[in-house]
């Protein structure tokens, strides 16, 4: 699972703190998700689709109010997924969704008009529940690290 | 209260029981008793006529009338409400429905009555259809079937008029009036008795293959299991909120057909409930989901259909429409899950064999009337899905295609370079339609390949609910 390690950790430190970077960290956490829901066993599965879904609903939420964004950010993937060490995607798949929520939460600083306000709002209630359900998927899994 | 066609007809029937013993073991205690039972009587007799027009629509009944080879039963179902009809007048409304009902039969008829409005709300006022359950009675056995029952409770009905006579004599009421109410209705029990003396699963038409009973039954119960077009979702019970929660996806789903949102966001939404109601209702079984390499193999097609819709899901996340999605749906997805985690949780620590001792039944029963309910989103998904990109409503951001993708399709590769929308590609069209079609067909058929149970466990009787489902359940 070194790339997706790798490729997160790339992400969150060169994704800016701005519409482009949240976007791009949305969409390449959804991916990772949806990706990971596939070859993960069936209890993680659940939870994991319930997040792409969450994501896939942020990421739209952003697209409302800047819709050029799918034109003008790189929509960057993570790779294949390792179905053998689920944990370790999970793990990156919950720093790219801690790095988006943090650059929302900057975003929020800024001067913002009403329906960016409302649309950063409702994306970070979003990015919320998806890692609610990343990190609630976690553990319950008997594929996890160390075996087979 | 979700009352359904099956349980008003039940009462109806229960209501004239009670009214036809009440009659013959006691006299009426006032002469106005007795005139209100003549003309509840005559209300009852007026809703059974009206109610074959409701089973039987006026040009369905001219069809009949024209046919060189029409079914008995619709024939003596005519028959009926026309004599009927003689007797009862055209005088509208009648005159028991001036009154609030009094006796049983006025509550027969009531019953009778709204049994018809619940079928006229699947129907718009010029007879199209309003929701997936409106071609029920397009079935001719079904159709059939139903007028067979409305002359047995004919015949029940028109065994108390004797008695009602001797009654009513008995109270004072002048004999002329007693005879204008009842004339002797014999004739029409006959007629009744002929509607219920044909075989309803007799070929509808020479050289057409007879229907099975068991095929018969299935269209009965799913007539019996209709209610409301859009009934209000009850909230007292969370099996009930479940079953009323799937039953308007599965309505919103149809409409989907009719009129399109626009808006692939809806159909990853059923997707997602695809895969919760299939894992769920494998967990609920008894399966163990933790472990990707072992399933029970009676549950496994359960868990298959969970991994089929996720794989949809996974293919439409990549869709663009311009369209928000369906709120309703939305809410629906989000209560059902919230529910199944309660009622049926994935991960347990208890064993299999403990969960499945103690079988919720009801629960069972709704899970496994919610996957026969995925069967029908499946189908309708698939056309919604195929009418949104012929008319080149989906797209797939440029950026997100493939190099294999773009090969020879100098549109899409502009797209890549670009990052424009591009239109689905048509592979991808294709692996979706290929995965709904998979989910169209009820994961446990009727008769299942014979399966060795797994050792220590039996998962026989849940896998004979499921099946039992899958023929009566599917709606």
């Amino acid at each position: 699972m070194a790339t997706w390690d790798e490729t997160a950790k790339v992400l969150v430190e060169h994704a800016d703190a701005d519409w482009e970077g949240i976007w791009t960290l949305t969409y390449a956490a959804g991916r990772a998700t949806a990706d990971l829901g596939v070859v993960a066993p069936m209890a993680d599965a659940v939870e994991l689709t319930y997040a792409a879904m969450d994501l896939c609903e942020a990421r739209e939420e952003l697209e409302w109010v800047r819709p050029d964004l799918p034109a003008r950010c790189p929509a960057v993937t993570v790779g294949p997924p390792d179905p053998v060490d689920v944990d370790s995607a999970r793990d990156a798949i919950g720093r790219l969704i801690t790095a988006a929520l943090a650059r929302a939460e900057a975003l929020l600083g800024c001067d913002l008009d009403l329906a960016d306000l409302a649309c950063l709002t409702r994306t970070t209630t979003q990015l919320r529940s998806a890692r609610r359900a990343v990190d609630g998927a976690a553990g319950r899994a008997t594929t996890s690290r160390g075996r087979s | 209260m979700n009352a359904t066609y099956g349980e008003l007809l039940a009462a109806a029937a229960d209501a004239v029981q009670n009214a036809n013993r009440a009659v013959k073991l006691r006299r009426f205690d006032t002469q106005l008793d007795a005139a209100q039972a003549l003309v509840d009587y005559q209300g009852l007799l007026d809703a059974l006529a009206g109610h074959t027009w409701v089973l039987l629509t006026p040009e369905q009944a001219a069809g009949v009338r024209a046919s060189q080879g029409p079914r008995p039963v619709e024939v003596a179902a005519i028959a009926m409400a026309e004599t009927i009809g003689k007797v009862t007048g055209s005088g509208r409304p009648n005159p028991a429905l001036h009154t609030e009902p009094v006796t049983s039969w006025a509550r027969a008829a009531r019953c009778l009555r709204a049994a018809g409005d619940l079928l006229a709300t699947h129907h718009t006022p010029r007879h199209g259809p309003r929701s997936p359950d409106a071609d029920i009675l397009d079935d001719p056995d079904v159709r059939a079937g139903a007028l067979s029952r409305l002359g047995h409770l004919t015949i029940t009905l028109l065994d108390a008029e004797d008695n009602l006579a001797l009654r009513t004599l008995q109270t004072g009421l002048h004999p002329a009036t007693v005879r204008r109410a009842l004339p002797g209705l014999t004739h029409i029990a006959d007629i009744a008795r002929t509607t219920t003396s044909h075989d309803t699963t007799e070929p509808a038409a020479p050289g057409e293959p007879a229907r099975s009973t068991s095929d018969t039954a299935a269209g009965l119960a799913r007539l019996d299991n209709l209610g409301l077009v859009t009934p209000p979702t009850r909230t007292d019970h969370p099996v009930t909120e479940l079953a009323d929660r799937y039953a308007r996806v599965r309505l919103h789903a149809w409409q989907l057909l009719e009129n399109p949102d626009y808006s692939i966001t809806t159909l990853r939404d059923l997707a997602v409930l695809g895969v919760a109601t299939h894992a769920h209702t494998a967990a609920l079984h008894g399966a163990d989901l933790t472990d990707r390499g072992a399933p029970n193999r009676q549950l496994k097609p359960l868990l298959d259909r969970a991994r089929a819709w996720q794989e949809l899901h996974h293919t439409l996340t990549a869709l663009i429409t311009a369209s928000p999605r369906d709120v309703l749906v939305r809410e629906d997805l989000i209560a059902i899950t919230r529910t199944l985690q309660t009622l049926a949780p994935i991960t347990t620590t208890a064993p299999s064999s403990v969960r499945t001792a103690g079988l919720d039944r009801p629960l069972a029963g709704a899970l496994n009337g919610a996957v026969a309910t995925m069967t029908d989103i499946a189908r309708w998904s698939s056309l919604t899905l195929d009418r949104l990109a012929r008319s080149g409503h989906v797209h797939i951001p440029g950026r997100a295609l493939t190099g294999e993708q773009v090969t020879d399709r100098p549109d899409l590769t502009t797209a890549r370079l670009t990052g424009h929308l591009a239109p689905a590609p048509d592979e991808t069209r294709r692996n979706v339609t290929a995965t709904y079609q998979a989910l169209r067909t009820h994961p446990f058929q009727p008769s299942p390949p014979a399966v060795a149970p797994d050792a220590g466990i039996d998962h026989a009787t849940d896998v004979n609910v499921i099946t039992r489902a899958a023929q009566s359940g599917a709606r």
